[in-house]
C-alpha cells in the first residue's frame, strides 16, 4: 500500500512538469473536479466494449440519462473544448508509464540514459519526474560539454550519477576549479569526471581529504597523487576502508614490503578495489603453485588481477606441454604476464606454440 | 546439410529449446554454470535485430477544430525504458544431474520447452559414469584434498590387486541390492524373469554401483571409474574414504569428472567459453539427434546396450 501511494506521487509530480510544458495531447493534464462531459467521457470508456447501440439501449446509462435531462439547445450546439480534461495517470512501478508523455524523460532517452535502471531505485524514480528539462537539465548538459565531457557518454554519465542536476553550477565550477587549483591539466580535469560520474557530486572538502589520505597512507609525492587520480579516478571515490583491507593484505598476507605496495598501486590500482579473497587466492595460485617470487610477481603485476581459473587452465596447459618455465635466464622462457593477456587463439599460437583444438581437448581433461 | 543465415532475435529464440550438454567446470556449482549459460544468451541475442517500439498514436491540437493525429515509435516500448528485450530471467534453463562444486564433466540440462524431455530423462534413472581421482596417504575431513588433514598413514605395502579386489567386492555387494530395489518379491516369478533380463533399474531413490574398477594405479596416485545412478558428490569421495579404510591406510578423493551420462560423452559437451547463438544451436541439435532415436529405451526397467558407433553414423547422416 506504501509504494502505491508513494507512485500516485510520482503521477503528481510528473502532471506539475507537464503542465508547465503544455503539451497538447488527449491525456493531458488532471482535473480533479470532473465535469458533467469529463464524466460522459469516463463512462463511455468503461463501457467500451459495448456497441453504440447497447449503450442508447440501456436505459440506467449515465451516457443516455445526460442527453435526456432538459439542456440549452444552443449551448449543446457549440462544440466544446475537451483538450484540458483528461483522466487521471494511473500509478506505476516504472517509468515506462509516464515516458511518453513526459518531454523530459524522452529527452532523456534521446540522449541514452537507460532508464529503466532507475525502476529498482524508488527515490531516483522520484527525484527524476520532478526535473524541467529546460529549467533543471539543459544547462547542466551545456556545462559538461564545455568541461570536455564527450557528447557521446552523457548518456552513461547520467545513468550513473542522475543526481548531478542537484547541484548548482556555481558548485560545479567550484569543484573543477578545486581540481586546476591543484595543477591538474585540464584534459586531464576532463577525463577525470568523465570516467567518474560521481566525482562532482562529491564537495570539494570531501575530495581534497580523499586525496590527502592517498597522499599520507601510500606516501605518495603531489605528481604521484595526480597521476593516480588520472589513471583510475574511481580509486578515489571508492571506500576508503576497502582500500585499508587490500592493502593490509598485500602487506601482511602477501608479505610486499611499503614500497612495493606502492608500485603495485601506481602500476595497477584496480587491484585494491578487487575482492579481497580473490585476490590472496590468485596470490596463493601464482606463488605456491607457479612458484613465482615475490620480485616476478611485481615485474608482472597484471598477473594478480586475473581470474584463478583462467590462470590455472593457461599454466596447466603449458605445464602439459613442458613449457611452464617463467625463468628469464634459462631457455624457452615464458612471461608471466602472457598468461593473462590476448585470447585463446592468441594464446596458444603465440606462447604455447600448439593448436587451439588440442587446448579446447585439454580443457575437458580438467 | 542445410545453412541458414539468422539475423533476427525472434527466429533464432525460437530455436533455443531442447537438451543441451555442457561441460561442467570444477569450482562452480551446476546452478553457477545455468547463470553463466542463460547471461550469455540472452546478451547475445540482445546483439541481434531485435523487434521495433510499438507504434504510439498522438491525437493533438484544439478540440474545437480539426485535430491532427502522428504516429510514432513508442517511448514506453523503448529498449532504453524497458529493459533489454531479452533478460536472463526469460530464458529457462535446468540442469537435471546433481554434480556437486568439486565435480567436473558432463552436465545435461533442459533449455526453455525441452525442459520437459529433460525432467523425463532424468526420471528414466539414467546411468552416469565418473573417474574418481584419489591419492593414498591421508585422509581429510571432507573426503575431499581441500579440506583439514586429519590423519597420515603409510601406503607403500598398497598394490594394485588389494584395489581390484575391494573394488569387486562393493560391485557385488551393490549387485545383490540391486534386485532389493527392484520394487518386486524377491521369491516371486516376477522377479525371475527380471534377473533373467540382466541388469536392472532401481525403484527407488538410492545409489546403486553398476561397475567399480581400477583403471590406473601410480601410487599414491590412482583412478576408479564408476558406473552407476542416483549418485551425489559426497558418496563418490565417501567411496575412495572407504577404499582408503578397508586397505588399512587413508585414501582422499583428489578429483572427480563425470565423462558419460546416457549416451553423451565428454566430446559432446560445449566448454563454456564456446556459448554462443551458432554454437548452442548445433549443439542442441546433435542432442535431439541422439535422444531422438534412444528415448524408447531410457523407459524400459532394463538396462539396455547401445553402440557408440551406431551413433557416430547416424549423426553423420
Amino acid at each position: 500500500m506504501k509504494q502505491v501511494q508513494l507512485f500516485s506521487q510520482l503521477g503528481y509530480h510528473l502532471l506539475q512538469s507537464c503542465k508547465t510544458k503544455s503539451i497538447t495531447s488527449v491525456n493531458h493534464g488532471l482535473q480533479y473536479n470532473f465535469s458533467p462531459v469529463t464524466q460522459i467521457f469516463r463512462f463511455s470508456a468503461v463501457s467500451s466494449s459495448n456497441t453504440p447501440k447497447d449503450i442508447i439501449k440501456r436505459k440506467d446509462d449515465v451516457f443516455v440519462e445526460s442527453i435526456e435531462e432538459p439542456i440549452d439547445v444552443e449551448a449543446s450546439k457549440k462544440l466544446i473544448d475537451v483538450s484540458d480534461y483528461a483522466p487521471a495517470l494511473l500509478p506505476s512501478y516504472n517509468l515506462a508509464a509516464y515516458v511518453d508523455k513526459s518531454p523530459t524523460l524522452q529527452e532523456f532517452v534521446k540522449l541514452g540514459v537507460k532508464l529503466y535502471k532507475f525502476d529498482a531505485k524508488m527515490n531516483i524514480m522520484k527525484y527524476i519526474l520532478t526535473l524541467d528539462f529546460e529549467k533543471d537539465v539543459k544547462n547542466h548538459l551545456f556545462f559538461l560539454v564545455d568541461k570536455g565531457v564527450p557528447e557521446d557518454s552523457l548518456g552513461r554519465f547520467i545513468t550513473k550519477n542522475p543526481y548531478i542536476f542537484k547541484e548548482s553550477l556555481d558548485n560545479l565550477q567550484v569543484r573543477i576549479n578545486y581540481l586546476l587549483s591543484k595543477k591538474f591539466p585540464p584534459e586531464e580535469v576532463s577525463r577525470i569526471i568523465t570516467r567518474e560520474p560521481f566525482w562532482l557530486s562529491r564537495s570539494t572538502q570531501a575530495i581534497d581529504r580523499r586525496l590527502g589520505f592517498f597522499q599520507k597512507f601510500f606516501n605518495l609525492t603531489g605528481d604521484e597523487v595526480r597521476f593516480l587520480t588520472g589513471k583510475r579516478p574511481k580509486l578515489i571515490t571508492h571506500n576508503l576502508d576497502a582500500i585499508k583491507v587490500n592493502t593490509f593484505s598485500f602487506k601482511e598476507e602477501m608479505g610486499f614490503n611499503d614500497i612495493e605496495v606502492k608500485s603495485i598501486l601506481l602500476d595497477t590500482p584496480k587491484l585494491f578495489t578487487k575482492d579481497r579473497n580473490e585476490l590472496v587466492e590468485q596470490f596463493d595460485y601464482v606463488h605456491n603453485v607457479m612458484k613465482l617470487s615475490h620480485d616476478t610477481i611485481l615485474k608482472n603485476v597484471i598477473l594478480l588481477g586475473n581470474r584463478k581459473f583462467r590462470t590455472e587452465q593457461r599454466h596447466r596447459f603449458l605445464e602439459s606441454l613442458g613449457r611452464a618455465q617463467y625463468d628469464p635466464k634459462l631457455p624457452q622462457y615464458v612471461s608471466p604476464s602472457s598468461l593473462t593477456l590476448g585470447d585463446d587463439l592468441e594464446f596458444c599460437q603465440n606462447v604455447a606454440k600448439a593448436s587451439v583444438e588440442s587446448f579446447n581437448l585439454f580443457l575437458k581433461t580438467l | 546439410m542445410i545453412q541458414t543465415v539468422l539475423r533476427d532475435a525472434p527466429s533464432v529464440w525460437k530455436l533455443l529449446k531442447g537438451v543441451i550438454c555442457i561441460f561442467k567446470p570444477a569450482g562452480v556449482s551446476p546452478l553457477g554454470v545455468r547463470r553463466m549459460l542463460v547471461s550469455k544468451l540472452a546478451d547475445e541475442l540482445n546483439e541481434l535485430k531485435c523487434r521495433e517500439p510499438i507504434p504510439y498514436v498522438t491525437i493533438e491540437g484544439d478540440t474545437t477544430k480539426n485535430l491532427s493525429i502522428s504516429v510514432r515509435p513508442s517511448f514506453s516500448d523503448h529498449p532504453l525504458v524497458v529493459g533489454p528485450r531479452y533478460q536472463a530471467e526469460d530464458i529457462k534453463c535446468y540442469p537435471i544431474s546433481r554434480l556437486g562444486f568439486n565435480t567436473s564433466g558432463v552436465l545435461l540440462a533442459g533449455l526453455n520447452s525441452g525442459i520437459a524431455e529433460a525432467v523425463e530423462l532424468r526420471d528414466s534413472l539414467t546411468i552416469r559414469t565418473y573417474k574418481i581421482y584419489g591419492e593414498l596417504g591421508y585422509s581429510t575431513d571432507t573426503n575431499f584434498k581441500t579440506g583439514k588433514v586429519i590423519e597420515r598413514s603409510k601406503y607403500d605395502r598398497i598394490y594394485r590387486g588389494m584395489i581390484d579386489k575391494w573394488c569387486a567386492s562393493i560391485q557385488a555387494s551393490h549387485q545383490s541390492k540391486m534386485f532389493e530395489f527392484s520394487g518386486v518379491n524377491l521369491q516371486s516369478q516376477e522377479a525371475y524373469d527380471l534377473a533373467v533380463k540382466g541388469l536392472i533399474r532401481p525403484k527407488m531413490k538410492e545409489v546403486l554401483i553398476y561397475n567399480l574398477k581400477c583403471t590406473e594405479f601410480k601410487p599414491p596416485y590412482f583412478t576408479i571409474e564408476v558406473q552407476c545412478v542416483n549418485e551425489f558428490e559426497e558418496y563418490l569421495t565417501l567411496l575412495i574414504h572407504e577404499i582408503g579404510y578397508k586397505l588399512h591406510s587413508n585414501a582422499t578423493c583428489i578429483g572427480i569428472k563425470c565423462i558419460r551420462h546416457t549416451l553423451f560423452t565428454i566430446n559432446d559437451a560445449l566448454l563454456l567459453k564456446h556459448v554462443k547463438l551458432e554454437h548452442v544451436i548445433d549443439n542442441l541439435s546433435n542432442c535431439r539427434s541422439i535422444l531422438g532415436k534412444y528415448s524408447d529405451s531410457f523407459n524400459s526397467p532394463h538396462l539396455v546396450n547401445i553402440d557408440r558407433n551406431e551413433i557416430a553414423t547416424t549423426q553423420q547422416q
